[in-house]
């Protein structure tokens, strides 16, 4: 049993073939990175497995791709979604909700939490697991605006989490921020893995290499190498991993 | 660095602009030059005071003051039920084809001349909102204010703000609506991400949108001010002021419609009448400043 089964996955964009067969297998409770150029598919890819692919107009799904033991493609993907948090690209709290009710808010809508009480500890709970909690406890009711890149990114972390979802999806989480937020960050998503299944894009080899259990390389569209971590970084066989692990790509 | 030619350029465009402003400041100069013989002969009475009758130099602007002021607040809230079901239908649920024919309907509605909307107004929206909505509201609810008086033709403050509402709603739907689909994308898929359904999707949208929808009204009140045509057509021309909205009232943009032609045949109407548009224009031109640079706060605090 895996937590992302993906089967021969191709994904159309407006006409143009963007994963063109994927096969790949993440198991349950492990970090699972994705790695690839610029373009290669890698957010596309998280995209299928919690099916926010279906907000892209004229966006084709082919293959099968199995979520937490149930088929996504067929799965209402509402459903579906109540089951994985996703920390995009782009830092993306929402800015007209104080940092509490950003974190709030997935709570109250996958039902996690009702009353005041549990909906407080809920949110102390994400922002303490997200590496937040310290910085913001005196300052629950500002304004995102009033966060740096890096609490913002850790935020949308915490609201992520607020979902008690079972799968973290996170596209390139530290991109915009700097390396000792990213670290940060980094040990909130390894202290992670009892909990949920988190499947990373990064573009930063050192980074996999802090967190990783799984790495996929991903090129044009393609998987080119995959594999455990350790085996995958002492002896990557094709020559795409090797630049990309070098840090040339 | 810019360019030689781009400083041209500007430097070209900054004549039209300037003109421009510079027609709105000469027409509010001219508006208090000639507004200065009433201020001086009537002072305050001027705004404390209703009636109008120039054979005794008796002036009062309190009743079409409140009047418009009373009428572009139901506009606007007419306009705000029509329009935020219509902002959302097009941005959330049409697809194709019929979005497309229900955009362009709501556009061509906006480009009609409003001398269309007065006469289907008075020849059937006033007697049905007399008979559906006046009376049923003042047999139920009598003891409201509001709603105290028996509705006589319809032609009435509430007749003239829905009108004026229903014919701004094109105007109010395309900012909302503006404002609405440049919520960035990734807003959007942080509803959905977070497992909201399409339903909570929209209110999390909108509630993000609220001061954009807030400013879009700020601007169809403005707008709703200067509604002439429909005003003078359904608000019944009365200069007695009334705490109930089915009985006739006074606009200022109706009052100067129906009395600029004959007013330089007393000494002070022409002056009075100066009066009541230099205070529509001053509050328009007010609430637009406000509106536009509410709406203009909101995108850069919601673009990234
Ligand atoms: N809506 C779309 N329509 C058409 N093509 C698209 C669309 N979205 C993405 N693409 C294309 O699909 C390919 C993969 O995009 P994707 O965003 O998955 O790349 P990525 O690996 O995440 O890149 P990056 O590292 O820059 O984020 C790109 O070539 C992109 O141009
Ligand atoms: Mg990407």
């Amino acid at each position: 049993m895996f937590a992302v089964e993906m089967n021969n996955v191709s994904v159309y964009l407006g006409g143009r073939q963007v994963l063109k067969g994927v096969t790949l297998r993440v198991p349950y409770n492990t970090v699972f990175v994705i790695m690839g150029p610029s373009g290669s598919g890698k957010t596309t890819l998280l995209r299928v497995i919690n099916r926010l692919i279906d907000l892209t107009e004229g966006a084709r799904v082919e293959g099968s791709v199995k979520v937490l033991g149930f088929d996504a493609m067929s799965y209402d993907p509402y459903e579906l979604r109540k089951l994985i948090g996703m920390v995009f690209q782009v830092p993306n709290p929402f800015p007209h909700l104080t940092i509490y009710d950003n974190v709030a808010v997935a709570a109250r809508i996958n039902g996690v939490a009702k009353s005041r009480r549990e909906v407080d500890e809920v949110v102390r709970w994400a922002l303490e697991r997200a590496m937040l909690w310290d910085e913001v406890e005196d300052r629950l009711h500002d304004y995102p605006h009033q966060l740096s890149g890096g609490q913002r990114q850790r935020l949308c972390l915490a609201r992520a989490l607020a979902m008690k979802p079972r799968l973290l999806l996170l596209d390139e989480p530290t991109a915009n921020i700097d390396p000792v937020n990213a670290r940060k960050l980094e040990e909130a998503i390894v202290s992670l893995k009892d909990e949920v299944t988190v499947v990373m894009v990064t573009h930063f080899p050192h980074q996999a290499a802090r967190v990783a259990d799984y790495v996929a390389v991903l090129y044009d569209g393609r998987v080119v190498e995959q594999g455990p971590a350790q085996q995958l970084f002492l002896r990557p066989t094709t020559d795409i991993a090797q630049k990309l692990l070098r840090g040339e790509m | 660095m810019r360019s030689k030619r781009d400083k041209l350029f500007l430097l070209s465009l900054l004549p039209l602009s300037l003109s421009l402003l510079a027609i709105l400041i000469i027409s509010i100069i001219t508006m208090v030059l000639k507004s200065v013989d009433a201020l001086q002969r009537f002072g305050f009475q001027l705004f404390a005071s209703s009636g109008w009758s120039p054979e005794n130099e008796a002036y009062g602007l309190l009743a079409p003051i409140v009047g418009s002021l009373t009428v572009s607040a139901l506009a606007v809230l007419t306009a705000l039920i029509f329009s935020l079901p219509l902002t959302i239908m097009i941005a959330e649920y049409l697809q194709g084809i019929v979005r497309g024919v229900v955009s362009s309907i709501v556009e061509l509605m906006g480009g009609l001349p409003t001398i269309v909307y007065a006469v289907w107004a008075s020849q059937y929206l006033v007697p049905l909102l007399k008979q559906f909505l006046m009376e049923p509201l003042h047999s139920a609810l009598p003891f409201i204010p509001l709603f105290s008086c028996r509705p006589v033709t319809g032609f009435s403050i509430l007749a003239a703000g829905i009108s004026i509402g229903i014919s701004t709603v094109p105007y109010v739907t395309a900012l909302t609506l503006e404002a609405y689909q440049s919520i960035p994308s990734i807003y959007r898929e942080a509803c959905y991400g977070i497992g909201a359904t399409r339903y909570e999707s929209i209110k999390i949208m909108i509630s993000l949108a609220k001061p954009a929808i807030v400013a879009s009204l700020i601007l169809g009140f403005a707008r709703a001010l200067g509604e002439t045509t429909i005003a003078a057509v359904t608000v019944g021309n009365s200069m007695y002021l009334s705490s109930c909205l089915f009985a006739p009232g006074y606009t200022v943009a109706a009052l100067i419609a129906s009395q600029f032609a004959d007013a330089y045949l007393y000494p002070y109407a022409e002056s009075v009448l100066y009066v009541s548009i230099l205070i529509v224009v001053l509050i328009s031109v007010a609430l637009s400043f406000y509106g536009s640079t509410t709406m203009i706060r909101w995108r850069s605090r919601i673009i990234v």
